[in-house]
């Protein structure tokens, strides 16, 4: 009874709260609007505005998948080939922008590249210029430089995973059989690396492709992405069914790369001949590896300075301040003339993500179990397709999703509280999922034998053998769920009612108002929210090398 | 009463009998060996005595009490598996105390245990060691420990030195059979190994294909196995097939390469007309060393068409007219070695008391 009521849990909320409300967009994106005679699909395909904005979308999302690759493959080829001291920290430092919210880093780049940024407030004093020399604002350039620092970071963790664990054995063999140092890369290295490779460079297209904060932080309505696009229909228009058609469109998109990255994940994970660590290093390393190495660590604090921009505002305005204004944004009661007290924020972006990590560790879970004891592969593959499916959709799509969804009494969920912990849950737990499930299946089942037959039940076997197991994972996992309930900005901007405000969307909101105040409100809040992820991972890399389960 | 009887025991997999209607019993204090090939339904035949699977239909009856009902965690059987079954998460105390723990005795009770336990298996001051720091050897010993710890009325042992080096294999061997019988627990021990099962059992039941093929003791099941899949897996190389004569003077064995007259100490009943010449019992000789023979029976001509060194004995293929035959050749300690070789025209003479018959 247990058992069942178990696993209909994640099936009840998947329905309710993933399918539901994308069936009822796929309803509204084929339904008349009042004052149209033609449906908003066929609307949405003939309306040129509408097709340059998905050709735009695919486009740029193309040239930032290049951009990441040519950043991110020499820092993969050094952390793969060299063991220096610090790496440790050097790697962690280049996960940070993946694991960033999007409105910090937006925050971070104008910081930085901004008219009244750290490097033009800084050249206009050396060079005595009267206006900034750097106008990459609201620009195509900025949008790729940031989709570029998004994603390198994901280049470089997939594609080092492999190539630190490449057998050199392997590459040995071939220049002993005669080949040059060129043919030993280009017929043996990189056929291996190459699904790596693609299955990154997938990963970095999709999410340029529904890349959404940082488009509307940083370029404005006039480089609108599919994804800015269904945003402002859906807030700005109330064009509901126009919205929708976008969503589906945007759903058909990431839903076929997904396919693909999922198909070159198990082929590669096959034939690899994955070698323990210690074994793949190089031993020595000549000088010239040295000035590789320090040319690397320096490419990578370029690659991260966005967020040290950010961190350096904040802090000179605690230095050249009489008063502290992280102190201000606490105290002074200035800040709330606009509805968002600061306060208030932080508490409930705390409350919603504590409530996310309570749901998602559940789901994620019991979901990785439900796919776990699945013995048929056929069936374990779909239910796991199945379940990681919320991973694709984006979180503007799932918000409009319960708008349309969820707006009837008794079952009324916008704007309330549990509709936000909801969607942020349903982003997070295949993250936690993809954490958990490896660990399950690693478990020896002979260990659940034989603590069986020494006398414990079925209970007792969960809570003495397989979560003592799974625990490391579960807080891998768990952090991710944070981090991104933190961090979620899409959902939260379309659910959220005043009150409920995350630190996202109030940095958004600080943006957009005028003044020198509200400015470093945001810069104050986005540093907080930052320091706030980075303590997170800095917990989770201790535990990650226990554990080899990565996405 | 046998404390464990079953009875017409069956289950199966996708259609596929893996265990077909096998019927054994097993007396209080004994060490039954279950003995096969791999994937002749041995392990599931021990899951389903554990209660790690259902069996379809028959019946497991221990100590007068029909087991169907009782979960697995409920029979207070032990069970140890292959390799890596240990807790990697509990230190070698907290493993063998996890039955203890989970019957609620005393801590007390539970120390004094642990610490016999451990003396037992020869690893006392181990307790509080990590498992995965230990050696194959050292982690079976504490798994067997943490098997009969909350003293199990049945011990179940899946194939337990599967993963160690032979030498390993044979000492542990004995060292788990001394402990098993030390405590009497009934023990049921799964092998593919023929060598294992014959020095460690009490009682070998010969499985394959799901099925029963014989049931004996290391002895009956060595000597006279029930069929020919048996006198193979046992190990037996040369197996004949022919017909049993006898006239006044002798019992005689007519096959391919000849008569082979046999012994008339023993009394053969050949169910499946096949004999076995154990490969002891073929001498070989040069031409001059066999004129010199007083007796001609059983003496072949034959020619020498293999040789190679095996364990502690020369192994020679030698062919009789169309049948080939196994002779060993045991060298003595001065490292006496063979005269003939590959290729060489030979006397084969075998000795009649070596010959077993079913």
């Amino acid at each position: 009874m247990l058992r069942i009521s178990l696993t209909l849990l994640p099936l009840i909320f998947f329905i309710a709260f993933f399918a539901y409300p994308l069936f009822k967009i796929l309803i509204y994106s084929f339904t008349n609007s009042e004052d149209t005679a033609i449906y908003p699909f066929a609307e949405i395909l003939t309306d040129p505005y509408y097709l340059g904005r998905i050709w735009f979308t695919v486009w740029q999302a193309f040239l930032s998948m290049i951009l990441a690759l040519l950043a991110g493959l020499p820092i993969a080829y050094i952390f793969s080939k060299y063991e220096f001291t610090g790496k440790s920290f050097l790697q962690a430092l280049t996960t940070v922008p993946f694991v960033m919210p999007t409105i910090v880093v937006a925050m971070g780049f104008i910081t930085l590249f901004g008219n009244d940024g750290i490097l033009n407030t800084g050249l206009s004093k050396f060079l005595n210029l009267n206006e900034p020399l750097i106008k990459i604002n609201n620009s195509l350039t900025i949008i790729l430089i940031a989709h570029t620092f998004y994603n390198y970071s994901i280049i470089v963790r997939i594609v080092s995973s492999i190539w630190t664990n490449i057998d050199p054995e392997l590459e040995r063999a071939g220049s002993i059989l005669g080949a040059n140092k060129f043919h030993v890369f280009t017929k043996i290295t990189l056929p291996m690396l190459l699904p790596a490779i693609i299955s990154s460079a997938l990963l970095a297209f999709t999410f340029s492709f529904s890349s959404f904060g940082v488009i509307l932080v940083l370029a404005g309505p006039k480089f609108a992405t599919i994804e800015v696009s269904i945003y402002q229909l859906a807030v700005k228009l109330m064009d509901l069914p126009s919205a929708s058609t976008l969503c589906i469109i945007q759903i058909i998109f990431t839903y076929s790369f997904m396919i693909l990255y999922s198909n070159l994940q198990n082929r590669y994970s096959n034939w690899i001949n994955i070698r323990p660590r210690k074994n793949t290093y190089k031993l020595k390393k000549t000088k010239k590896d040295n000035i590789f190495i320090i040319l690397g660590v320096i490419y990578i604090l370029i690659l991260i300075s966005p967020l040290i921009a950010l961190i350096a505002r904040t802090l000179s305005f605690e230095i050249g301040n009489t008063q502290s204004h992280v102190s201000e944004l606490f105290s002074n009661q200035k800040g709330s003339y606009f509805y968002l007290n600061p306060i208030t924020t932080i508490i409930n972006s705390f409350k919603f993500a504590a409530g996310t990590l309570f749901i998602s560790i559940i789901l994620g879970t019991i979901s990785s179990y439900l796919v776990a004891n699945r013995t048929n592969r056929a069936k374990k593959h779909l239910i796991d397709a199945l379940l990681m499916l919320p991973l694709g959709v984006s979180s503007i799509a799932l918000g409009l999703g319960y708008i349309l969804a969820w707006n009837t009494p008794p079952f009324d969920l916008r704007g309330s509280w549990i509709i936000i912990i909801i969607a942020h849950s349903l982003i997070a737990y295949p993250f936690v999922m993809r954490s958990v499930l490896p660990a399950i299946q690693q478990i020896n089942p002979n260990l659940r034998e034989v603590a069986t037959l020494l006398g414990s039940s079925t209970k007792k076997v969960f809570y003495k053998i397989d979560l003592p197991l799974i625990t490391p994972s579960l807080i891998v996992g768990s952090t991710f769920a944070f981090a991104i309930s933190i961090g979620e900005f899409g959902a939260s901007l379309l659910l959220v009612k005043p009150e409920f405000t995350t630190m996202p969307v109030a940095i958004y909101r600080f943006l957009g108002l005028p003044g020198d105040e509200n400015l470093k409100n945001a810069l104050v809040m986005s540093s907080i929210l930052m320091c706030t992820v980075i303590i997170g991972f800095i917990f989770i890399e201790k535990l990650r090398y226990k554990n080899i389960g990565t996405f | 009463m046998s404390q464990l009887t079953i009875t017409d025991l069956t289950k199966s997999f996708n259609d596929d009998n893996v265990v077909d209607s096998v019927s054994f019993s097993v007396e209080k204090g004994e060490i039954v060996c279950l003995l096969g090939p791999s994937g002749c339904g041995k392990t599931t035949l021990l899951r389903l005595i554990a209660g790690l699977e259902q069996f379809d239909s028959g019946k497991i009856i221990f100590e007068d009490s029909d087991l169907s009902k009782t979960p697995a965690s409920k029979r207070n059987f032990g069970l140890m598996f292959q390799n890596l079954s240990l807790f990697p998460h509990m230190n070698v105390f907290e493993n063998i105390a996890f039955g203890l723990k989970m019957k609620n005795f005393s801590n007390q009770h539970i120390d004094t245990q642990v610490s016999n336990l451990l003396t037992m298996v020869g690893l006392k001051g181990y307790s509080k060691r990590d498992v995965n720091e230990l050696s194959g050897g050292q982690q079976q010993r504490i798994a067997l420990a943490r098997a009969i710890a909350p003293s199990p009325t049945l011990l179940m042992l899946d194939e337990p030195l599967g993963s160690l080096d032979s030498n390993l294999r044979n000492s542990l061997q004995i060292q788990i059979r001394d402990i098993v019988k030390k405590i009497g627990v009934t023990s049921i021990y799964v092998t593919h190994d023929r060598n294992e099962a014959l020095s460690i059992a009490d009682k070998i039941v010969l499985m394959n294909n799901g099925k029963i093929i014989q049931v004996g003791t290391p002895n009956e099941v060595f000597q006279s196995p029930a069929n020919i899949f048996a006198a193979e897996f046992l190990g037996h190389q040369n197996i004949i097939s022919g017909q049993l004569k006898s006239n006044s003077n002798n019992i005689s064995f007519d096959c391919e390469f000849g008569k082979v007259i046999l012994s008339n100490k023993i009394t053969y009943d050949l169910a499946d007309n096949s004999i076995i010449i154990d490969t002891r019992g073929i001498s070989l000789f040069t031409k001059n060393e066999a004129d010199n023979i007083e007796s001609t029976d059983n003496l072949y001509e034959c020619t020498i068409i293999g040789k190679s060194f095996k364990e502690r004995a020369y192994e020679f293929k030698i062919q009789v007219n169309s049948q080939i035959l196994i002779a060993s050749f045991q060298p003595n300690y001065w490292g006496e070695t063979p005269v003939l070789d590959i290729g060489q025209k030979a006397y084969a003479k075998i000795n009649s008391e070596f010959i077993y018959g079913f």
